[in-house]
């Protein structure tokens, strides 16, 4: 998958840049950072040009995000008579949607770039909780340029040495990613400890 | 400890998730680590040609001219952009393996020129 992307992205540059970014906003794994540094590097080396690998490859996204977040929207209406029946599910419901409510612009924003992983997620849960379209759209297009910027300039200026600068990439990636989840798990097994303790004195 | 057993028992699945997100945090940290360490190795600073690399690509991560790479490939123009090494071994009609070869000897002729 990586070897094929990587040597069709002189061939067909910027549709495969495209392509790839949109993908990747609807949870399919496909290795968009690297193609946006690889890209990024042929920017430097003259074989592509800069802002149009930028343009297309933010584009991809943000048409990515888009469809994410309207198949959710869709899906949730045919799906909230079932989800409603049962009272464990409607309470999940409710919670994702104060979670949503709350938190909302900002995790768009920051599952765009610091934790991407989690960004494909991010958009399926706003569209299923009926999230304002305008500030999914505000906040997504942003923190999409913020990732777009970030992965198309590590590329350019390390062009030299791609494939290390990849790997490296990739691996903050992760670790991010990780810790963020660890993070998020240990809190809540800290809340639920707190619970358990006191339904024991109870 | 009872106390504990008895709440990981409560909470199997998100206990074991965890576990799970802890070990990959500190896979990928060791990772990074690992990263630093070769960052700082000079020998990793230059690519290693390979099939999706353009001319102009690797002229430019080995600063050499790319006419004269492209001279050493078979191409006697200045390379056209978004040409792969296997585009060019196609374009001749001989194994990929070959060009990345001739690729490789400009640019061990063209550093050894550069220490004298």
């Amino acid at each position: 998958m990586t070897d094929w992307l990587l040597l069709n992205l002189t061939t067909y540059g910027y549709s495969l840049l495209f392509l790839t970014t949109f993908l990747s906003c609807l949870a399919l794994p496909v290795p968009a950072s690297l193609a946006m540094m690889t890209a990024g590097a042929f920017a430097a080396s003259g074989d592509l040009i800069l802002w149009a690998t930028a343009g297309s490859a933010l584009g991809g996204a943000v048409l990515g995000d888009q469809t994410g977040f309207i198949l959710a929207r869709m899906g949730s209406g045919r799906l909230s008579p079932y989800m409603l029946r049962h009272r464990g599910r409607a309470k999940l419901i409710s919670r994702a949607k104060r979670l949503t409510e709350r938190y909302g612009g900002p995790g768009i924003f920051l599952s765009r770039w610091l934790v991407s992983p989690l960004g494909p997620y991010a958009n399926f849960v706003s569209g299923a909780t009926h999230y304002q379209w305008h500030r999914f759209t505000l906040w997504g297009v942003s923190g999409e340029l913020v990732w777009v910027v970030i992965y198309t300039s590590l590329g350019y200026i390390f062009a030299a040495n791609i494939d290390l600068v990849a790997q490296i990439a990739a691996d903050t990636s992760g670790l991010i990613a990780a810790s963020a989840i660890t993070v998020g798990i240990g809190l809540y097994l800290i809340h639920a400890m707190h619970r358990h303790a006191k339904r024991r004195r109870a | 400890m009872r106390h504990l057993i008895s709440f990981i028992r409560h909470h199997k699945y998100m206990s074991l998730a965890f576990v799970v997100a802890l070990s990959a945090t500190m896979f990928f940290a060791f990772d990074v680590l690992s990263d630093a360490r070769n960052w700082k190795d000079p020998q990793s600073r230059n690519v290693d040609p390979q099939v999706w690399m353009t001319p102009m690509y690797i002229a430019h991560s080995w600063k050499v001219d790319p006419k004269e790479l492209g001279a050493a490939i078979g191409i006697t123009e200045r390379p056209r952009k978004r040409t792969t090494l296997e585009d060019i071994a196609k374009e001749r009609g001989v194994p990929v393996a070959q060009v990345i070869l001739e690729v490789q000897e400009f640019l061990a002729a063209s550093s050894t020129r550069e220490k004298r």
